[in-house]
């Protein structure tokens, strides 16, 4: 039998058939900031944000020689940690605090190698965003006391509260960690995971495989990053040797969440250079600039670029 | 998120104000009353702290 066969008996047949997850990249496919960090927060795979909470972490992402063994998927998540600490985990905020209904959610995910101190834990909370309602945590569940050396689909049942009377102002999100939980032992432990799925009521489906350019683009609705991009050149807009300017508008390739924190790279000869602010920023472009320039014989390009509207 | 450095930028287009921060080390220009961008809800947090953002050039 062919595994589109197998994959395709396995299907659900009723229920939300498409768009099953709630979580982005969880075949952990997309790195745009790099493969491997030891700092905190967003730092290497898309999406996912590393809580060290004092503890010393390595982040990465790592490619399975044996993808039979995690649903087809060749890319893992490895959060190694050599001293650790209570909270230590990692975590998505899923946009808008009302995507993930009230009741039974399923998460789901392939996982190998040593459990935190405690058992490894899925906890979180609704967050109501600017304005809104109090944060609400959901009731912890512990999802294994154990991993193994072998590849293993684990599932949990999340009760996600009710969120009637809740006000729900701008950047709300419902926050899923993975991790260590309240437990304050340092004890290593080293978190293997990929093909994490999130999904509405309490069974859990086989991970809904996705193109790459599909999952690079829901990513780069909250971090973009080009680089090396030496064909962003910056145009004149006028020609006078005192003041010269130049300047560009650096369309992102998807609509972002909000207007994006950025980062900028301008290589050019002579002036002053950045973001510029405003009205000539927004969740669809970032205007760039250099100033003071010689208008007849300096240039000017991004070399690189990155845009941040990341919860 | 750590802030050790925010001023306020503009180039020479009108309304073209933003901040320039050091956060968590890295340079970064934040844009200023984004609803929903963390980082500039950091910086209101961190000025809620004492903090001042420094005027622009």
């Amino acid at each position: 039998m062919s595994n589109a066969r197998k994959l395709a008996d396995n299907l659900p047949t009723e229920g939300q058939l498409g768009a099953r997850s709630f979580i982005i990249n969880g075949g952990m496919e997309i790195s745009q900031r790099g493969i491997s960090s030891t700092s905190s927060g967003y730092v290497s795979l898309d999406r996912w944000y590393v809580n060290q909470s004092g503890a010393s972490t390595t982040f990465s992402q790592e490619t399975n020689s044996n993808p039979s063994e995690t649903g087809g998927l060749q890319k893992y998540a490895r959060l190694n940690v050599s001293s650790s600490s209570d909270y230590c985990h990692i975590r998505q905020p899923i946009e808008d605090v009302t995507t993930v209904p009230a009741g039974t959610v399923t998460l789901s995910f392939y996982a190998k190698g040593t459990a935190p101190a405690g058992g490894l834990y899925t906890y979180g909370n609704q967050h109501f965003g600017s304005g809104g309602s109090s944060d609400v945590d959901w009731t912890p569940v512990l999802i294994t006391s154990t991993l193994t050396s072998d590849w293993v689909r684990y599932t949990a049942q999340i009760t996600v509260p009710s969120l009637d009377g809740k006000t729900v102002g701008a950047g709300s999100y419902f926050l899923l960690d993975i991790g260590q939980h309240s437990n304050n032992a340092s004890t290593a432990f080293d978190l293997n995971i990929t093909g994490v799925m999130l999904e509405e009521g309490s069974q859990a489906s086989p991970f809904e495989h996705e193109p790459t350019s599909v999952t690079l683009a829901k990513a780069q609705r909250y971090f973009y990053k080009m680089t090396n991009n030496k064909t962003s050149w910056l145009y004149a807009v006028t020609t006078s040797h005192g003041s010269g300017l130049r300047r560009r508008s650096i369309h992102l390739p998807v609509t972002m969440r909000t207007t994006p924190t950025a980062t900028i790279s301008i290589t050019h000869t002579g002036g002053t250079s950045g973001v510029d602010g405003g009205v000539w920023i927004g969740p669809d472009s970032v205007g760039v600039y250099v100033n003071s320039i010689n208008a007849e014989t300096d240039y000017a390009y991004t070399s690189a670029l990155t845009a941040d509207a990341e919860l | 998120m750590n802030i050790t450095k925010a001023k306020y930028h503009k180039s020479e287009l009108p309304n073209s104000t933003n901040i320039k921060a050091t956060i968590d080390g890295e340079e970064m220009f934040v844009p200023i009353d984004a609803e929903g961008n963390r980082h500039w809800q950091a910086v209101q947090e961190w000025v809620a702290e004492g903090n001042t953002i420094e005027e622009a050039d």
